[in-house]
């Protein structure tokens, strides 16, 4: 296993879990505007 | 829930599993044949995108439902998306083997002339004004535009001289290695359910933008 391997899964994974995590962020705040305008319909 | 962090999980798994599982192809150089776990997955999910495009035009265009327009913009935008991604590691591949970002190998062109189409889709919604001639004007677009999605990703590339690596690392031709086969298949699994996931996030986006001001906003691209 070269170094430069590490580095780049390394590099791989954190974009991941940061994407992941903007996407887990996203969902929820969708989800609240969806509640609003759901509330607000009624 | 709970599929949304199995699927960040997997997907986590399939990254280190790419790197630390899988042993690199003979006949390339270095690593660079790792390049197969998201290059293919990513180009896979663009013309799921764009078929998927395609036929929520057709539901569109037939029955007039807001909903199937909804999911045909979103999916193109997803393949325009997965497809821009794709274009970008094969280039980071290109540079690699061929020594050069751009070569204008036949696969380079052809998903040239791919990302151009559905560039221009989204250049005719944003055209259009008023809401329902702009979605039929982009549902009988997306339906032409996909008539060259088979030409363009699997005749033309495959009829003339090419540099893409098709035979070596193209899983259905038997030779390949029982590993990588597992981690492709692995990714190809990852990469599907991410698409799901983030069109089901615009499906949603649209539908909320358009029950806010259904004339202004509905079915557009932000």
């Amino acid at each position: 296993m070269k170094d430069g391997l590490n580095f780049v899964m390394g590099v791989n994974l954190v974009i991941w879990f940061g994407i992941a995590f903007y996407l887990f962020i996203l969902d929820r705040r969708i989800k609240r505007l969806e509640k609003t305008s759901m509330d607000s319909k009624r | 829930m709970i599929v949304k962090v199995l699927l960040t999980v997997w997907m986590g798994v399939v990254i280190a599993a790419a790197f630390l599982y899988a042993e690199s192809a003979a006949g390339f150089p270095g690593e660079t044949s790792r390049i197969l776990f998201f290059h293919v997955p990513q180009a896979w999910v663009a013309t799921l995108s764009f078929l998927l495009s395609m036929i929520a035009s057709c539901i569109f265009l037939a029955r007039r439902r807001v909903k199937a327009d909804h999911l045909a913009l979103a999916a193109a935008e997803m393949g325009l998306l997965f497809c821009i991604l794709a274009t970008a590691s094969g280039s980071i591949f290109a540079r690699a083997t061929w020594g050069s970002f751009w070569n204008w190998d036949p696969r380079e062109t052809s998903i040239v002339i791919l990302l151009m189409i559905y560039g221009a889709y989204f250049a005719l919604r944003s055209a259009v004004p008023d809401a329902e001639k702009r979605r039929v004007f982009a549902g009988v677009f997306s339906i032409l535009a996909f008539v060259t999605v088979p030409f363009l990703v699997f005749v033309v590339p495959r009829i003339t001289a090419s540099l893409h690596p098709e035979n070596t690392m193209n899983p259905a031709k038997p030779g390949m290695d029982p590993k990588t086969l597992k981690v492709f298949l692995g990714s190809l699994i990852a990469y599907t359910g991410l698409f799901v996931w983030m069109l089901r996030l615009k499906i949603r986006l649209l539908r909320l933008e358009g029950s806010r001001d259904p004339e202004i906003v509905e079915g557009e691209m932000e």
